[in-house]
C-alpha cells in the first residue's frame, strides 16, 4: 500500500477507535478488519499509541482542598473588587430608595450644560424685557394734560 | 442542584453565590488545563483567576450555545497562549536535552525515558493539532467540545486530533528506530494483553 492509501487508512482506524466512525464505512471497515490482518495491526498500533498517550500524563493537581478553597476565594475576591458585586446584592424592597445622581456621574455633558442653560436663560429675559417695552409704549394711554390750578392769590 | 446554565442566568441576574458556585465546580478542571500548557502551579492559578475574571465580564455575552465549560476552556486557553507569548524564552542547552535511549536498556527505552519522549513529541506538535490532541486524549471531551473550544467546525477539530496522533505516531517510530510497538507493550502492558480488535471482541 502507498504511503497516502496507509494514511487515509490509519486516519479511519483512528475514527474507529474514537468512535468517530461514519455508519456507511462501519460494515466495510469490519469487513476489512475481518479479513486483513495488517488493517488489525494498524488499528492495534493506535490504539495502543493512544493508551501510550494518556499514560504519559504528568499533570499533578494539589490534593489538598484548602488549596482550592483559598483560590475561590482569591477569585471571588477579585470578582469583587472588579464589579462590584456586593453593591449588586439584592437589598430588600422597603431600604430599597430612589438613585441619586451625584454631580460626579453627571459629569461632563453636565459642565457643558450649565452655560447653555445660562445663556438660555439670560437670552429669554432680555428678549422678554425687550417685548414689555415696546407692549408697554404700544398699549400705553395717552398723557393727560397737565390740570392748571387756578391761584387763589390772582382772584 | 442547579445546572451551569441556571447558575449562569443567576450570576446575570446579580446572585454573587451562583458565580461561586461556577468557580468551585470547574476550578480544579481549569487549573489542569492551565498546567498543560504553563508547567508550573503559580501561573496555572493565575491563568485561572483571569480566566474567571474575564467570563465574569463577559457573562453577559454567554448564550448558551455552547456548555459554561466549554466556553470558560475557551477564554482559559487563549489566556494561557497569552500568558505563554509574554514569558521570556527558555534557552535550553541542546546538549542538556535527553531524547536518546538508554544504552544499558536491552529493550529499547525505559518506562520513565518513553513517559519523557511522548510527552516532549507531544509538546513539538503543531499549536492546533497539540490542543486537540491534549483536549481528547487527557480531558476526555468530545469533539464537539473541542470545536467550541478551539472556535472551528466539528470536522477541523477531528482533522487536527487525527494529524495530531499520525505525527506522533511517525514521530515515535522514527525515534524507536523501528516499527514493532512490541518494544512498547513492555513497558505499557495493555490490560488483557495486546487490544483485541472489535471483530475479535
Amino acid at each position: 500500500m502507498s504511503k497516502e492509501a496507509n494514511h487515509t487508512a490509519d486516519e479511519w482506524w483512528v475514527d474507529l477507535v474514537e468512535g468517530e466512525t461514519d455508519p456507511s464505512l462501519r460494515e466495510d471497515l469490519t469487513l476489512l478488519l475481518m479479513n486483513s490482518p495488517a488493517g488489525r495491526d494498524r488499528l492495534n498500533t493506535i490504539k495502543e499509541l493512544r493508551s501510550l498517550v494518556k499514560d504519559s500524563d504528568d499533570v499533578s493537581l494539589p490534593e489538598d482542598g484548602r488549596f482550592y478553597q483559598n483560590m475561590h476565594d482569591r477569585i471571588m475576591a477579585a470578582v469583587d473588587g472588579q464589579s462590584g458585586f456586593r453593591r449588586r446584592e439584592p437589598t430588600s424592597a422597603k431600604r430599597r430608595s430612589l438613585p441619586r445622581t451625584s454631580p460626579r456621574q453627571l459629569g461632563f455633558p453636565a459642565l457643558l450644560g450649565t452655560p447653555t442653560l445660562m445663556a438660555l436663560i439670560a437670552g429669554v429675559t432680555w428678549m422678554t424685557s425687550d417685548r414689555q417695552k415696546e407692549d408697554s409704549q404700544r398699549n400705553s394711554l395717552p398723557t393727560p394734560p397737565p390740570v392748571k390750578i387756578p391761584d387763589p392769590d390772582n382772584r | 442542584m442547579k445546572s451551569d446554565i441556571e447558575l449562569v442566568e443567576d450570576v446575570k441576574a446579580g446572585n454573587r453565590r451562583a458565580f461561586s458556585e461556577l468557580v468551585q465546580r470547574h476550578q480544579r478542571a481549569l487549573l489542569r488545563l492551565s498546567l498543560r500548557f504553563l508547567r508550573e502551579l503559580s501561573l496555572a492559578e493565575d491563568v485561572v483567576q483571569e480566566s474567571f475574571i474575564k467570563a465574569f465580564e463577559k457573562i453577559h455575552l454567554f448564550e448558551g450555545r455552547s456548555s459554561f465549560k466549554s466556553w470558560l476552556f475557551q477564554i482559559a486557553v487563549n489566556t494561557a497562549k497569552n500568558r505563554l507569548r509574554s514569558l521570556p524564552f527558555e534557552h535550553v542547552n541542546i546538549e542538556d536535552v535527553h531524547l536518546g535511549i538508554d544504552p544499558g536498556a536491552e529493550n529499547g527505552l525505559v518506562q520513565g525515558d518513553l513517559r519523557r519522549a511522548i510527552r516532549a513529541e507531544v509538546e513539538r506538535l503543531p499549536e492546533r493539532q497539540r490542543l486537540a490532541l491534549t483536549l481528547r486524549i487527557f480531558e476526555d471531551m468530545s469533539f464537539k467540545e473541542i470545536a467550541q473550544i478551539m472556535a472551528c467546525p466539528y470536522d477541523t477539530a477531528k482533522a487536527n486530533y487525527r494529524h495530531g496522533l499520525m505525527r506522533l505516531k511517525e514521530r515515535l517510530e522514527l525515534l524507536q528506530g523501528q516499527t514493532d510497538w512490541k518494544d512498547f507493550e513492555v513497558f505499557f502492558p495493555v490490560e488483557g494483553g495486546r487490544v483485541r480488535t472489535e471483530v475479535e471482541q
